[in-house]
């Protein structure tokens, strides 16, 4: 196994006193003790201590885990049983080999933003063309959305224009620097920080209205914006246990991004801005890496960083709901909070267990459709709970799959604050 | 031997397990049976080191599986072991023998919240915490709060008897757990108490509370719900030395005041603590004490004060009080995050668990500290200061096999060390697989055998989880065992009884000051114990007292006033009942509402045994739950188990006031709401009674039903629980209170004793139906004695003759399963007691244990009068 210092050292502080047992959102859900962050650790110390090769069984204690972190949040020793799963989860796919399909995604369209986006047009054009029949073969959609049912739904709901089709009308020009070309917006104020956007693959694809008011909220607070042809963050393919691809990816973003300058890279997904925050740990010998990590911050950091004005318009009712990349893993919690109050002027009714983990999880929904529903329901009967008008979070992720469960749409922090702050007119150059 | 012989580790199934499976896949669902491997290994461990890996484990959702399963695994002769969370720090869970492990965590429904009777029924399954969350949005708690509370379940925690901080001023778990459903390892269906008080026939609940699931697998647990107290201060005080800690703890106790929790750190605690957290804390602190108070507003800010005015005597560096909601969690802070905190030192910890005499604490921390100096192996210590409880963290590195060695040993070494200083094997945490051995430096032979008998009675084949509590057989069969609980007290009375009853094969009959005696048929001996007269010791600083048999209660009560203390009991017949008659009968009077029964605070009894043996079960501890809790079984057993030679109590504080308060309640004008009010408010009144027409006469009072109300405590709390009960009262449209102006003691041994009838009819029931059993009651005798216990579930009526009938009158008005009928000691001629069901069977069985040539009376209608039925 990867790391072996590192694991053995996580493991020394499990005692299985099984505090962890407290919020896991999968273990709430079944009761079953292979289904509690002792129990995953227990089965890494058997094979680290040589008293079990990897065995299929173990499937379930590796792959049921939606590496959302909450046991680490209620641990004494606060054990990072999600960082040894994703390095269980390596050793098993080394045993018992990884689906071609996946190999696929990771290696040759995760790559390659230019065939990716293809695929995703195709899908989005007609559900019976050739193409959008290998996109959903190759379970995209469905890597995308909730259940193949949910994915054929959201084949109609694709926005045929994504978002990087769009920058020219949002008033972006090109420009090339060291040899890439990148799009850049300036602000009409004085520019006030140099901020690099990262473009997630869900905000691109599927939720581009969402990046659009990321645009018009950082360039009305004077970011001067720069979009680089960014690849995926390599998140995906480091849940799923493939850490070399994820790897691959965070290479070559480091040094399409690392070399650029500027003051902050940032983007509104908050599992992209949590995890490009982890690049320098993942690669420390990469200066690149490193200085990426240390420049990201999640937009709704920034924008509370930044002070906004007061909302053109205040009033109604929001709950909100913290996503595990932004909430658990990045410790950002009253950010997004504070700018739902002060900047959008809306009333915060919390919901119980707000960082209770969804269930989207990435691609769990595919993968446990079922349990991920009811991991899901909670979630809803919790928000239900508050009566609150408008359901905000700051996550495409967490978007996509509680808006399938709840039959309206959830909303993003910076669109909701968009709207407040008299932003919804597409700018024109 | 009944269980067969355990597979080799690693070696395929049994034929008999094979078709186990096949068995229970037909009654269970397939993802419920785990057979392989892998899962089974999560089946095998707990929160300790020790690990096991079961033949199969099941995870029931209903009874009647858990019934069925039992029958099948009966039929293969595989072990039965019932588990919870598995957060148990003692290896109560783990598999020792394999066999099958009913892990109850699917069983998990809250099935009854029922406010209005402060009950609640839930499946072992239930997680403490969710049963709290549920219970706070009506502003009530569970009163047990274990550390794992977050986690662990209500089956776990009556399997252990758990504790807590909150444990000091209500309790632990088996005074809070007042019925259960076990499934015998038999397949049988025990039913034990319920939402009723005192079910008639021993107090099984008590000892299969704490009983770390030995005797059965328990399906359903009934527990007492208490409304919050309205209010709650907490104070932190830091002291330079541990002795000014101790000794403010000792004075806020001498004061009269019970926190409701009084948690300390030690040094070494303090630093890690400090430097994970920056709680706050002082560096070279030597203890900081972390001190809740709970109660109505007013009076609890005088109550803080004077905390503040012992700390200061006792020279606190600093003392703080939260005065909101915020600051509240900051003085939580350094305490809940203790055991993060100690990770920095080393990553894997040992939560040892021992329980010595409050006043012991300096000296038992120092001796921690000489162990951890010797093994060279950091110990850090938090610990409810208020009960002597300890857990020190004996810290180390599994990744390094010698500094496992020296934990394991420093964790022996902690535990022998309790022993030397009057101390017990384990205060919350259980006897489970780590401390068996330890057992005979507690117990003697004959209490080992006792307990094995006990064992046996439930489990007589030894399937339910073997290897647990009790040492090996041979480590107590046959073996001689030299008690000194002979030499002490009146040394030549008790080696006197002791000789009787070994060489007597007569039938005999237990006397002292015969207030709960009937008259003795022929042939049979009276065996007078007022002989037996000596209180051994008042142990003011730790609220226990240690009395003979024959002390009378008022001699004791004075004798406890000379340090402020009395005991936490009003029974009838003050003047002439003795201790150990009050505890055999498991007597009280109306002031069980505030101080509970004996059953609640008794924590050790010494008793011969008609085969002449001496036993000593319980101490001096507050909090003890090493072996199983036998004294629970003498309480209320009417001397048919044995002749209680002493027992210990914990006393309380004598209060600064006390009043009574009267009410002249015909009908209707005891609107029902007030009641249930009163009962939710917060306040607690010492008693709470209805008492009726010819008793109020028998009072000196006019000749109308009347409410009476006792309430205790400091002035200024009795001043506003006063105008708060008037105010409720004005509320609901009720009359004018009365301050009675009669002797307070002579009053309400007045109302306790009933009138003073020979025979008192008992019908017990829930809370809430109270006024409706004590009117139907007084309706068919209008003329007799009656009284009310409100806030108990109680009727006591005074009846001269007849008592058949009036038994079975009585038993139409208490709903069978929700109420019991029975009799306030003595039984009148020809009366027994009548369990239910399966427990009649048990208790007959329990008596045959102590009790084997049947020298001591029977309660119980014999077998052959049961047939007939």
């Amino acid at each position: 196994m990867r790391d072996r210092e590192f694991v053995e050292s996580e493991l020394s502080r499990c005692n299985r006193c099984g505090y962890c047992m407290q919020s896991c959102p999968v273990y709430r859900t079944l009761r079953f003790e292979a289904q509690t962050a002792r129990a995953r650790n227990e089965t890494v110390r058997r094979i680290l201590r040589g008293e079990s090769g990897i065995t299929k069984g173990m499937i379930g204690p590796f792959f049921d885990c939606l590496l959302c972190g909450a046991c680490t949040n209620d641990c004494f020793g606060r054990v990072q049983t999600k960082e040894l799963m994703v390095r269980a989860r390596e050793a098993y796919r080394a045993e018992y080999g990884e689906p071609m399909v996946q190999r696929y995604i990771f290696r040759k369209l995760l790559t390659d933003p230019r065939r990716l986006s293809m695929i995703v047009r195709a899908a989005s054009v007609g559900k019976n063309s050739g193409l959008s029949g290998i996109a959903r073969r190759l379970g995209l959609l469905r890597w995308l959305s909730p259940s193949l049912e949910a994915a054929d739904r959201l084949v109609s709901a694709i926005p045929r224009v994504f978002l990087r089709d769009n920058l020219r009308h949002l008033g972006f020009h090109e420009v090339e620097e060291s040899g890439v070309r990148l799009m850049r917006l300036e602000p009409d104020k004085r520019t006030r920080l140099d901020v690099v956007y990262f473009v997630g693959c869900a905000t691109n694809f599927e939720l581009p209205h969402i990046g659009e008011a990321t645009i018009r909220l950082l360039s009305s607070a004077g970011c001067r914006i720069t979009i680089a042809p960014n690849y995926c963050c390599g998140l995906p393919p480091y849940s799923y246990g493939d850490i070399e691809s994820s790897q691959i990816l965070i290479r070559m973003n480091a040094e399409l991004l690392g070399a650029l300058d500027c003051d902050v890279v940032a983007t509104e997904c908050g599992s992209c801005s949590g995890f490009l925050k982890e690049y320098g740990r993942l690669m420390p010998d990469s200066s690149e890496a490193c200085t990426l990590s240390a420049k990201t911050k999640d937009v709704t950091q920034l924008l509370a960083d930044l002070s906004l004005p007061k909302p053109v318009a205040t009033g109604g009712t929001v709950t909100y709901h913290d996503p595990c990349h932004l909430g658990r893993h990045q410790g950002i919690t009253e950010a997004p909070r504070r700018l739902l109050v002060d900047s959008a002027g809306m009333k915060l009714m919390e919901m119980a267990e707000s960082n209770w983990c969804c269930g989207g999880a990435g691609s769990y929904n595919l993968s446990h459709p079922e349990l991920s529903e009811e991991i899901l329901a909670r979630k809803i009967a919790r928000i239900s709970e508050t009566g609150a008008e408008t359901v905000c979070t700051a996550c495409p992720a967490c978007i996509i799959q509680i808006s399938s469960g709840i039959g309206r749409p959830v909303r993003h922090v910076v669109e909701v604050l968009a709207d407040r702050q008299g932003l919804t007119q597409t700018k024109t150059a | 031997m009944f269980l067969r012989s355990r597979r080799p580790s690693g070696g395929s199934q049994s034929s008999e397990v094979h078709d186990l499976v096949r068995d229970l896949r037909r009654v269970m669902p397939p993802e419920s049976v785990v057979t392989d491997d892998l899962r089974l290994v999560f089946y095998g461990y707990d929160g300790t080191l020790f690990e096991s890996r079961p033949d199969l484990a099941l995870l029931p959702e209903e009874t009647a599986q858990v019934t069925q399963a039992v029958r099948l695994a009966r039929k293969a002769r595989v072990p039965i072991v019932a588990r919870g969370a598995a957060t148990s720090l003692s290896g109560g869970p783990v598999p020792l023998r394999g066999g099958v492990v009913f892990s109850f965590t699917r069983m998990d429904r809250i099935l009854d919240l029922d406010y209005a009777n402060q009950r609640a029924v839930v499946q072992p399954g239930v997680v403490n915490q969710i049963l709290q969350n549920e219970l706070a949005k009506r502003r009530f708690f569970y009163a047990p709060d274990p550390a794992s509370q977050c986690v662990c379940t209500l089956g776990g925690n009556v399997g252990e008897n758990s504790g807590g901080p909150h444990c000091l001023k209500y309790g632990v778990t088996a005074n809070h757990v007042l019925g259960l459903e076990v499934v015998l390892p038999d397949g049988r269906l025990l039913r034990t108490g319920g939402k009723a008080l005192d079910a008639p026939g021993y107090d099984l609940t008590g000892i299969i509370v704490g009983s770390e699931g030995t005797f059965g697998l328990v399906t359903e647990i009934v527990c007492r719900i208490t409304p919050l107290p309205p209010s709650v201060v907490t104070m932190l005080a830091i002291f330079d030395t541990l002795d000014g800690a101790s000794n403010s703890v000792a004075g806020i106790i001498a004061e009269g005041i019970i926190p409701a929790t009084l948690e300390m750190m030690d040094n070494p605690m303090i630093r890690a603590v400090e430097k994970h957290l920056s709680a706050g804390y002082p560096l070279d602190a030597e203890a900081v004490l972390l001190i809740e108070l709970d109660g109505l507003e007013n009076s609890l800010a005088e109550q803080v004060k004077q905390v503040e005015e012992v700390c200061r005597r006792n020279g606190v560096r600093s003392f703080q009080v939260a005065r909101d909601e915020a600051e509240r969690a900051l003085l939580w802070k350094g305490r809940k995050g203790a055991f993060g905190a100690v990770v920095n030192i080393a990553p894997s910890k040992i939560c040892t668990d021992i329980s010595v005499p409050r006043t012991e604490l300096p000296r038992v921390l120092a001796g921690v500290m000489e162990i951890s100096r010797r093994w060279n192996i950091p110990i850090t210590n938090v610990f409810h200061a208020g009960d002597g409880n300890l857990h020190p963290l004996v810290l180390f590195d599994p990744r390094d096999q010698d500094q496992v060695e020296r934990a394991k040993k420093a964790d022996q070494e902690i535990t022998e060390l309790a022993m030397k200083h009057g101390g017990v094997l384990t205060g919350e945490h259980g006897i489970g697989c780590g401390k068996r051995h330890h057992m005979p430096k507690m117990f003697g032979p004959p209490e080992l055998r006792l307990m094995q008998r006990i064992k046996d009675v439930f489990d007589p084949d030894g399937v339910c989880n073997p290897d647990k509590v009790l040492p090996d057989r041979g480590e107590f069969e046959g073996r001689e065992g030299s008690n000194d609980a002979v030499a002490v007290g009146s040394a030549i009375d008790r080696a006197r009884i002791v000789e009787f009853l070994k060489n007597n094969s007569e039938k005999v009959v237990v006397r002292a000051g015969g207030t709960k005696s009937d008259t003795v048929a022929d042939g049979v001996s009276v065996l007078d114990v007022r002989c037996l007269s000596k209180i051994i010791s008042h142990d003011h600083e730790n609220l226990t007292v240690t009395a003979e048999c024959g002390v009378s209660v008022r001699e004791l009560d004075e004798a406890l006033a000379e340090k402020g203390q009395m005991l936490p009991c009003r029974p009838r017949f003050a003047h002439r009942a003795t201790v150990g008659g009050v505890i055999a009968a498991n007597d009280y009077g109306p002031h069980r509402l505030l101080y509970g029964a004996p059953r609640d605070y008794v924590t050790g009894i010494t008793a011969v045994l008609p085969t002449g043996e001496v036993v000593r079960f319980g101490s001096a501890c507050v909090k003890n739950v090493a072996g199983y809790a036998v004294e629970k079984l003498f309480i209320g057993s009417l001397g048919t188990l044995g002749v209680i030679l002493d027992v210990t109590l914990r006393t309380v504080p004598r209060p600064e006031i006390r009043r009574t308060l009267i009410l002249p309640a015909e009908k209707p004008a005891l609107p029902e709401g007030f009641v249930s009010e009163l009962l939710r408010s917060g306040i607690r009144p010492a008693a709470l009674e209805m008492i009726n027409r010819t008793l109020s006469r028998r009072r000196g009072l006019p000749d109308l039903r009347h409410l009476v109300v006792a309430l205790e405590g400091f002035a200024s709390e009795v001043s506003e629980m006063h105008e708060r009960i008037v105010n409720m009262a004005r509320g609901h449209g009720m009359g004018e209170w009365m301050q009675s102006e009669a002797d307070y003691c002579e009053f309400w041994s007045g109302v306790a004793e009933c009138g003073q009838e020979r025979h008192v009819l008992r019908v017990s029931c829930p809370i809430a139906e109270t006024m409706q059993v004590f009117d139907s009651l007084t309706s068919l005798w209008p003329n007799a004695p009656a009284r009310a216990s409100i806030g108990l579930g109680m009727v006591f009526v005074g009846i001269n003759g007849n008592f058949a009938m009036a038994e079975e009158e009585a038993g139409k008005i208490a709903r069978p399963g929700d109420g019991w009928v029975s009799w306030l000691a003595p039984l009148p001629p020809g009366q027994h007691l009548r369990p239910e069901g399966t427990a009649l069977d048990v208790c007959r069985r329990v008596k045959r244990a102590f009790d084997p040539a049947g020298v001591l009376p029977d309660i119980f209608p014999s077998e052959e009068m049961g047939l007939k039925q």
